[in-house]
């Protein structure tokens, strides 16, 4: 009885429309939108970097920048921003969305600290951006000392990357504990841990890394800050301390962050896949775990990053570790053409661009299989086999999700349907551009072109060309999107509550949900993927009102918080 | 019926693997294999493609037959069968990638020991390999000499001058690379060799392979290591000598460094020091030495400025001359800024006598002294 998830002192009166997605909010659904406008937005100025990175690289001598320090600075950003920026927080924003959705409940556990984690975001982002007003950084988005100490990259730029990410940080170890006690406590009457949505399956497994992980990141920063402003000496070896050491704290958390980017991608995609399949998710729990096992290896494979500069005998157990991911990576891909396999395949925006994220992130999983091989990875590390690597991990995997998640969630987000004929423009676009843009790159890093560079050996022109044209279609495909946007918020085809006929409990209530999200306590299928059945199509058709006769099993779950034991004192 | 189901996923395995097989055996996507140690790590590379080449073909038929297959009709309003999975199945498509992983691992293992090399061999140069913003140069070890006048302190004298920024090593013979920075990190990299090891500030890292073959690459700097990291990819050259060519080198270096350790601060020695030690044409343009660095600021003429900044008493160090202002320029770059050219783009350390000794730096100045 100790907490309660309404706000006590309620007395301003509502804003309502745009202001209400402007102004502090404590309603999860207010607060996932917000991430997911924000991010975006920085998903935008990410992506005009990458263009111009593109552009400078069409010839192999300079052409745009006045000299490498401008370079550097724009990989910096369009780094620091894809990744803290864009990918981590609009993947939250979907967890906020959609975790008390689809448990049936009415908010997350914490409304307060949800909001405030999203609020820290904003000064975050104006902090990273306002380097370019004193100077940016510009040491790469891993920022590696002694590159990125106060004597060799004196300017103020590198100090507010590192304030800014602490930041991020913050926020993100926030979101994390909410979602967990949310996902662990208030699952509704009837759901079990087994019944549980895969995107909150995913959910769980990514917040679990963030805790573990992030505080790291927080730590490495502190040092990063004292080293630049307070004259320690942590990373600095001229005066004692030891570079690799902020390699070995910043890729503790930095790979398994590429999880926390992944698996909740991984959940979206699970859910669209099965949903626009008509079948249910093949190999729940070996899905489910293989979000766990994966959470669980990524901690401790972050040696591989560092297969040039550890020591030669501490590189071999990161080598084995590293293989290992691609198991339970590979159980994901079996089990989605599983999923596909024999079902009923509607060929929706949403679905394409999961589609599209199988075909590609195959590639990604592949080539990271080569790279965790110590004596390829020798001749591959900071090449641009690598970018090719990380970008089919991180765009044809999780942008590509994002995509599928806003064609599929956006209905009930807005109550309106997105055209499908200009998400078909979209999807085609991005799909081709994003495959010459990257599928090129391999082949650059296997003949030995090193990343970072800004003018190159004529040698590399031709593929670099290639690339430069992927990136511009690229950037194309992003208008019919922006005007489906627009235009589907005002004018889009009325999505009633639930377009897909999915039986998840966020589609159990109208588009978009009313404040309290359900009017009655919802009722959970006993099987969310349970397409083709019979229990399926009667709680389909009696709107999620109708209990199953199988679906009291398990232990029940309250929007209570747990009952502790009445202590002594 | 179930058995022809049968024999169509053996056919379309069987033709997967022959076009994996095919791939790795016929692929060559790596530079030219001019070390001893490149043509394992390619061996090793080209089975992880077949391998590569086989799941990638089964996930993506797998994809591109579903979507094909089990496309919706139009009009169809059912949904898929409701299929929850198949036990056997998942632990197959478990165990599978677990045994290509292990085996993968037990192989890639292998090769690493036989590339690294840790054990010094009989036959084994050494040579001295140290990044610094932003060029690569090369150290030698000195031939004997039974010249009764070098004394033990010449021949240390005669050995900071055994240094180059091109690396040259003798076919056939196992090279050992001692790796050190001079300011924040580099990386190493010859493609051609399938090396690569970081040049970690603090400490001694090394790098070990076999030139087999005769011809001339890039030495490449992999992390990025400042505004120049791009132009240190196009600077220095490892070339592969004959034996006896590369005798001839180190005799020919060895004679050079014995003639400037006798007159340490001539001007002739400050011109193949600019060159050659401090890899001053990695960031700028002088046309006396054939400097073509775009970076920093132009080096010709530099003489002529110099009395204008010491009339002014801009950047001057050690004096109120023309001298001093260009020994400012070095030991303490930020002093006195050229219009257009950021603080801390040149190496801040010149004025450490362990990076740059007080010969060295007086051989520079007098150097510069004459361009006019």
């Amino acid at each position: 009885m100790a907490t309660t998830v309404q706000p006590t002192a309620v007395a301003v009166p509502k804003p309502r429309g745009i202001a209400k997605y402007l102004a502090w909010s404590i309603d999860h659904k207010v607060i996932g939108i917000q991430y997911i406008a924000t991010s975006f937005f920085f998903f935008l100025v990410g992506g005009f970097l990458a263009e111009l990175i593109r552009i400078e690289l069409l010839t192999p001598a300079a052409s745009l920048m006045v000299d490498g320090g401008a370079y550097n600075t724009l990989f910096t950003m369009h780094g620091t921003i894809m990744i803290f920026l864009f990918v981590v927080p609009m993947l939250a924003g979907f967890g906020n969305y959609l975790v008390p959705l689809m448990l049936g409940q009415k908010d997350m556990a914490f409304p307060w600290l949800n909001a405030f984690a999203f609020w820290m975001l904003p000064p975050a982002g104006v902090i990273m951006l306002a380097g370019w007003l004193v100077g940016p950084a510009q040491a790469g988005w891993t920022s590696y000392f002694p590159l990125s100490g106060p004597q060799y990259s004196p300017f103020d730029g590198q100090t507010l990357w590192a304030i800014s990410l602490h930041l991020v940080g913050a926020s993100s170890i926030l979101g994390a504990v909410n979602f967990i006690v949310t996902i662990l406590n208030m699952r509704p009457p009837g759901m079990t841990i087994w019944q549980m949505p895969l995107f909150v399956w995913a959910t769980l497994a990514t917040s679990i890394i963030i805790l573990v992980a992030t505080p790291f990141l927080a730590g490495g920063l502190t040092l990063m800050l004292l080293d630049r402003l307070a004259g320690t000496s942590f990373f600095s070896p001229a005066t004692g301390g030891d570079p690799l050491l902020w390699q070995n704290v910043f890729w503790f958390y930095s790979h398994p962050a590429v999880y926390i980017m992944v698996l909740p991608a991984m959940g979206i995609l699970s859910e669209v896949l099965s949903v626009h399949a008509r079948k249910p998710v093949f190999g729940y729990r070996f899905i489910a775990l293989s979000s766990l096992a994966i959470g669980f290896l990524g901690c401790i494979v972050w040696g591989h990053h560092m297969f040039t500069s550890l020591a030669s005998w501490a590189r071999i157990p990161f080598m084995l570790t590293t293989m290992l991911i691609a198991v339970p990576t590979g159980v994901k891909m079996f089990s989605w053409i599983g999923t596909l396999w024999g079902g009923k395949i509607r060929f929706t925006s949403a679905m394409l661009f999961a589609l599209g994220f199988l075909s590609m992130f195959v590639l990604g999983g592949i080539t990271g299989v080569f790279l965790a091989s110590v004596p390829v990875d020798i001749h591959l590390h900071d090449t641009y086999f690598v970018v090719a690597h990380f970008h089919f991990v991180l765009f044809g995997g999780s942008v590509f999700a994002i995509f599928a998640g806003l064609y599929h969630w956006f209905p009930k987000m807005s109550g309106r349907m997105l055209n499908e004929r200009l998400g078909k423009i979209h999807f085609a676009l991005t799909y081709i551009g994003f495959f010459l843009t990257f599928f090129p790159m391999h082949f650059l890093g296997l003949e030995g072109m090193p990343r970072r560079i800004y003018t190159y050996d004529p040698k590399y022109e031709a593929l670099n060309v290639l690339s430069t044209i992927g990136a511009l279609i690229m950037a194309v495909a992003i208008v019919p999107f922006l005007v489906n946007l627009a235009v589907s918020l005002v004018a889009g085809k009325p999505a009633g509550s639930n377009p897909w006929r999915a039986l998840t409990l966020e589609w159990m209530t109208s588009s978009p949900p009313p404040d309290h999200n359900f009017d009655e306590p919802p009722i959970p299928a006993s099987d969310p993927y349970g397409y083709g059945t019979p229990e399926g199509a009667a709680y389909l058709a009696s709107g999620g009102k109708m209990a199953l006769p199988d679906s009291g099993g398990g232990h029940a779950h309250t929007d209570q918080p747990i009952e502790r034991p009445a202590t002594g004192d | 019926m179930k058995l022809n189901r049968f024999a169509i996923y053996i056919i379309v395995g069987a033709v997967f693997i022959a076009i994996g097989v095919f791939v790795g055996l016929t692929a060559r996507l790596f530079p030219v294999a001019a070390s001893a140690e490149a043509a394992a790590v390619d061996s090793l590379f080209n089975f992880m493609l077949a391998i590569a080449v086989v799941v990638f073909l089964i996930v993506e038929g797998g994809i591109i037959y579903s979507i094909i297959r089990f496309r919706r009709r139009p009009g169809d309003e059912t949904d898929g069968a409701p299929i929850h999975g198949n036990t056997a199945l998942e632990i197959t498509w478990t165990a599978i990638p677990a045994v290509i992983v292990f085996i993968l691992s037990i192989y890639s293992y292998q090769v690493y020991v036989t590339i690294r090399n840790p054990e010094p061999k009989d036959n084994e140069v050494r040579v001295g390999v140290i990044g610094q913003q932003f060029a690569w140069k090369f150290t030698y070890e000195m031939p004997e000499d039974d010249d009764p006048e070098v004394t033990p302190e010449l021949r240390e004298r005669i050995k900071q001058y055994m240094i180059d920024s091109t690396l040259y090593v003798p076919l056939n013979r196992p090279v050992r690379a001692i790796i050190e920075s001079q300011d924040v990190i580099h990386s190493f990299y010859i493609p051609e060799f399938r090396i690569k090891q970081d040049a970690t500030p603090g400490r001694v890292s090394e790098a070990y392979f076999t030139p087999i073959e005769k011809g001339e690459w890039w030495v490449i700097c992999a992390e990025l290591c400042g505004v120049g990291h791009a132009a240190m990819s196009q600077i220095n050259r490892v070339v592969v000598l004959e034996q006896s060519e590369f005798d001839q080198y180190i005799a020919t270096l060895y004679a050079k460094a014995k003639e400037t350790a006798s007159d340490p601060r001539s001007p002739e020695v400050g011109r193949q020091l600019v060159i050659n030690k401090y890899a001053c044409g990695a960031c700028h343009i002088l046309d006396d030495a054939g400097l073509v660095g775009n970076i920093g600021p132009s080096l010709n003429g530099i003489a002529t400025r110099a009395e204008g900044h010491a009339e002014r008493g801009e950047g001057l160090v050690g004096g109120t001359d023309a001298a001093a202002y260009i020994r400012g320029s070095i030991v303490n770059p930020n002093l006195y800024l050229v219009p257009g050219y950021a603080a801390g783009i040149m190496p801040q350390n010149y004025g450490n006598p362990n990076v740059m000794s007080e010969d060295d730096l007086e051989a520079i100045v007098n150097y510069l002294l004459t361009i006019r």
